[in-house]
């Protein structure tokens, strides 16, 4: 049982997103110039995806779930310890390992496409379409679920063996918002715990699929 | 009940123009408060509360909106205009203190309130600064009560109790389990250790509690609030497409939430209930409940036999 109900859950959001305007766009931002960068096939654009990635997680662990989800949700300190780890993972790929994230011409890279493309905007109109208002529509970067839908799609466009352990946290909040939204009789049901399922299935059968290790430059 | 708020001139001060024209909008609430309701004692101190509370989880956990902070200050007009008291909340339960704290800013008579609020941290030694913070969004420098949220670290949180009861920062301990759950170790605590109060899950169909709690509470002078006493609406959705049966006018029943409240609070042992609820109109209904007559034994079987039947 959650502490608060849908109708407050979007009020909070948009009040969330007047405190910190206008860095929801420049979040949203963020995530599209990393979803650009997996266009192209290098090395150096896999640090700066996961570099990009590493700081949506922080946002979204540190202002959204401790300094403003916590005023509603006394477990929001928990998900921020788990947005942080996210970010610092990220951060630690950034810095120390070459990483290729580009679009791949497979199917997996064909689903990784379509999460990173619903995370970015098909997820805000569902909002939209649910709330009626545009000031509670969630956007990837500076809020949890459209965040992690992007990611796990960023992630799907790993070349070679996919890195599970940058899924497992992703998948993990997944089936705990999908719980949530259950709970708060919101759109994102199913979506989200059917995202994070498929998302993690679709890497375990890649990384079985493919032989090479982890490219490194 | 007299206040136990500082700074009251403050809060006459800060009465606003909504609260009155919200109270001015309850003409039947104002006229239901006229008649005393029913009230019940803490058998430690004498102290009488109304048999109906008002819970605040999920419901008063509203953050910042202005405008469900209004509309629950409205609830909470009614709450008072109609006799209640007891209003029951925790640090667990998000913004609800703080929104509590709020409204009662906004109504200019809350001398009628029961503080009841609760200690909720792992650490023992985080227990006072909570309990102060609770303090600050309440905006009351005494509690009328201080309860360890579902028996949580609870041996260490009794210690600072019994300390805040004895420099008059506290006037009641109590101890809270919910769901049915941890009555074993609850039933140890009643009888062992220096408590007021319990509170504990009890309605029409969850009546564990029955069995050994609520005569241990008799038998121990405890006073009993009841939480959970629609079981989360949970009874409304199961029962309340059927037509009340026409036997509940005996007993001043004109709806479920009444029939259900009245069962809860005709227990001998039971002090108080504290339904929770973020509408006015619900609110009118529950505290509805706080009038005579209540059920007496075999109609509380007959009750209970009905539900059991549906």
């Amino acid at each position: 049982m959650l502490p608060f109900t849908a109708e407050v859950f979007f009020s909070f959001i948009g009040r969330y997103n007047a405190a910190i305007w206008p860095l929801p766009v420049l979040g949203w931002l963020i995530c599209l110039a990393a979803a650009g960068l997996t266009l192209r096939a290098n090395g150096a654009t896999g640090r700066v995806i996961a570099g990009l990635l590493a700081v949506a997680w922080a946002w979204t662990g540190i202002v959204f779930h401790q300094f403003h989800f916590s005023e509603i949700f006394f477990a929001a300190p928990l998900f921020a310890a788990a947005f942080i780890l996210q970010a610092a993972l990220f951060a630690w790929i950034g810095f120390f390992r070459t990483t290729s994230l580009h679009l791949q011409s497979d199917p997996v890279g064909g689903a990784g496409l379509g999460l990173v493309v619903f995370a970015l905007l098909g997820w805000p109109v569902v909002d939209w379409l649910n709330t009626g208002e545009w000031q509670s529509v969630r956007l990837a970067g500076t809020t949890p679920a459209p965040t992690v839908l992007f990611t796990l799609g960023v992630l799907l466009l790993a070349e070679g063996r996919p890195p599970l352990y940058l899924a497992v946290i992703p998948l993990l909040w997944a089936l705990l918002g999908g719980v949530g939204a259950w709970v708060l009789q919101a759109p994102e049901t199913t979506s989200l715990p059917l995202a994070g399922i498929g998302a993690f299935g679709l890497m375990i059968w890649k990384s079985r699929r493919t032989s090479a290790t982890f490219p490194r430059e | 009940m007299p206040s136990s708020r500082i700074e009251f001139s403050r809060r006459r001060l800060l009465a606003s123009v909504p609260a009155a024209a919200a109270a001015a909008a309850l003409p039947r609430a104002a006229a239901f408060a006229a008649t005393p309701g029913l009230r019940r004692a803490i058998p430690k101190t004498g102290v009488e509360v109304p048999a109906i509370g008002m819970g605040t989880w999920i419901t008063f956990n509203v953050g910042d909106d202005p405008q469900l902070r209004a509309q629950r200050t409205q609830v909470l007009q009614t709450f008072f205009d109609m006799g209640g008291g007891v209003i029951d909340s925790s640090p667990m339960y998000g913004s609800s203190e703080e929104v509590v704290g709020h409204c009662l800013g906004q109504i200019s008579d809350t001398a009628s309130m029961f503080s009841a609020t609760k200690v909720w941290t792992w650490l023992g030694m985080s227990g006072p600064s909570q309990i102060e913070e609770s303090r600050r969004l309440w905006d009351v420098d005494v509690f009328d009560l201080l309860q360890v949220h579902n028996l949580l670290s609870w041996e260490s949180h009794l210690e600072t109790l019994l300390e805040q009861k004895s420099a008059g920062r506290i006037k009641h301990i109590g101890m809270t389990t919910s769901h049915g759950r941890r009555h074993e170790e609850l039933e140890t605590i009643m009888a062992t250790q220096p408590i007021d109060c319990v509170q504990l899950t009890y309605n029409i169909v969850d009546r564990e509690a029955e069995r050994r709690l609520l005569p241990l509470a008799a038998d121990r002078g405890l006073a009993v609030i009841a939480n959970r006493p629609f079981r989360q609406k949970q009874l409304f959705h199961m029962f309340s497409h059927t037509p009340l049966p026409e036997w509940a006018a005996e007993i001043g029943c004109a709806n479920w939430a009444q029939f259900f409240l009245k069962f809860v609070i005709s227990h001998p042992a039971i002090t108080c209930a504290i339904p929770a609820t973020s509408r006015v109109d619900h609110m009118r209904e529950n505290m509805g409940a706080l009038r005579e007559p209540l059920p007496d034994k075999s109609m509380r079987e007959r009750m209970a036999r009905y539900i059991e039947g549906l």
